[in-house]
Parts: C-alpha cells; structure tokens; sequence
C-alpha cells in the first residue's frame, strides 16, 4: 500500500491600525494564505519521533535521500534548522513547526543558539 | 499612506501521514438504484503516529516593510484607482500581477533585492503540474520543493538569511507563485 504525507502551511498576516487599537487583515495582503499538497513518498517509509531532546550542539533529523521533513519545536527554547548540513536559516519558538517535500540532497539537522530543548519530527522517505 | 504602528502575522502547518487502506466490495441494490460498490483503496490517518502541526506568530517583523513588493500581489483592499493607489506601480511590478502570480521557469530568479534581514517567508506554488524549487541560499541549492497548490512558510534566522536570498525556480517548464517576503 502507498504511503504519502498531506501537508498545509497557511498565514495570516495582520497590521495594526493608525489607532493602535485593533488588527485587521493585512492592508498588503487582504487575506488568509494557504496551501496545501499531498507527497507520495517513494519508498513508504514514515518515522515519527514524539520527542527529542537537543543543544545547541547538531542533531540529525533527516539524513539525505528523503522525501519530507517536518520539525516541531515542543521545548521552550528557540530551535534553528538547516536543510544543506550547515547554515541555520529557519527559526523555530515554541509550538511552532516547519513542514515541506525536501530535496533529495537536503540533509536536516537542528539545534539550539544555546541552551537545550525538545523537538516532535516526522519524516517521509 | 503612513506604515502601519505594527505588523504581525500568525502562521499555522497540519501535517497528515496517510497510509492507502483497502475496503472491501459493498453489496446492495435498493429498489431504484444500485448501492454497491468494488473493492476500493482510500488514503487514512496513520493512526499511530497521528495529526501533527504547529503553530505560531512572527512578532519579529517590522511595522514599516522595505517595500510594497515584500508581498507578491495587491491586496482587494487597495484602491482600484491607480492614483489612489499606495502600490509604487511603476516600480514595482506588482501592479500589472495578474491573479496567477509570478512566473517561473527552470531558470533560478531572486524574488526580491532587498538585502535587510529574513523575518517570514511564504511561498504557494499556484501551478497546477510542475513544482517551484525554493533556495534560501542564492542561487545555489534548491532544499525546498513546493508541489502544485503546496506552500511553505519559516521565519528566518534573524541574523543570517537576507530577504534578497530566496531564490526560485520551476523544476520543468514553468510554474506560477505568490510569497511574502517580509523583513525584519
């Protein structure tokens, strides 16, 4: 049986008004954004971690050769993650998660800028 | 008009791993139509692991954006009068953006040429076949994969990722995009 990953990612950006008394829908924007896409992983494999404790030394999430990553900050430290082994570009606080069909290449990997944390993972090969 | 005293934006991501599960035929006839059905497979929730997601809101962008074009349309709020309008429509580009967003092709294109902190990124592929391929490191390697109708969304590092960073493409022939691209 084929096993596959439905995903969404959605925002809403706000912009307070002249006042500072309320929030409206962005004046940019006008609306809620959203996406959503189902992954159809190529050789089945889902692995879910409940809970991983990490520092702010490396730690591997997702070797290369997968077809989904998804990370979720559960510690109350801010989490960093890196798609290519090296650079930290996405930022994660608490409760806040990152999901996306990956490259092949891509080699995920988390830590914290200091401290320790915990962090809920998925991922879809 | 005047930048707003603040801008925020809530984001939240669902993920469902799904495994197919096979039904059996169901028999029946009622008097006027005929109810049953073959042996059929349908995609479920794995139970085991369950629905997962998260959720937040990027406090870290900033009030004033460096632009009208750190968001790829205009907004049913603007003006439909181009004079009343706060787009800089004849240098942004943004303003002839037809619903179908920005165009890609397999060649990679810097979105936007602002070089201040990444504080959010948001990206839907709009197309309806091909995917957008996302780096977040020039032109360099596309980690990111955006099938069609799929998004991503992050928050930037704070201190690495520059907004003029985020680069795309489409992995065959062409694809059309939306994004947000918002500054610290």
């Amino acid at each position: 049986m084929a096993k596959s990953v439905t995903y969404t990612n959605g925002c809403m950006p706000l912009e307070l008004n002249s006042t500072s008394v309320r929030w409206y829908f962005d004046s940019d924007v006008g609306r809620r954004l959203a996406g959503q896409a189902n992954v159809a992983l190529s050789s089945g494999t889902q692995t879910h971690s409940s809970s991983t404790a990490i520092s702010s030394s490396p730690t591997e999430v997702a070797t290369t050769n997968n077809d989904f990553v998804y990370v979720k900050n559960t510690g109350s430290t801010d989490v960093l993650v890196t798609l290519d082994n090296s650079n930290y570009l996405i930022k994660l606080s608490q409760d806040e998660s990152f999901a996306s069909e990956i490259s092949t290449s891509a080699n995920v990997k988390v830590k914290t800028a200091s401290g320790n944390s915990t962090i809920e993972t998925f991922v879809g090969t | 008009m005047a930048a707003p005293p603040n801008r925020k934006i809530r984001f939240r991501t669902s993920v469902l791993p799904l495994d197919e599960t096979a039904f059996s035929a169901v028999a029946g006839i009622l008097e006027e139509y005929d109810l049953s059905r073959a042996t059929y497979n349908k995609n479920t929730l794995v139970t085991s692991i369950g629905k997962l997601g998260g959720n937040g809101v990027c406090t870290d962008l900033a009030a004033n954006q460096w632009g009208d074009g750190w968001s790829s349309f205009l907004s049913d709020l603007d003006s439909d009068i181009w004079e009343e309008s706060e787009e800089a429509w004849e240098l942004s580009g943004t303003w002839e953006l037809p619903d179908d967003g920005i165009k890609l092709t397999t060649s990679g294109v810097g979105l936007v040429s602002d070089t201040n902190n990444l504080a959010f990124l948001y990206i839907k592929n709009l197309g309806a076949t091909n995917k957008a391929l996302i780096s977040l490191n020039s032109d360099g390697n596309y980690y990111i994969q955006i099938p069609a109708g799929g998004s991503v969304q992050l928050r930037g590092d704070g201190s690495t990722i520059q907004c003029n960073h985020v680069y795309a493409k489409s992995d065959s022939d062409t694809t059309n995009i939306e994004y947000l691209i918002a500054k610290t």
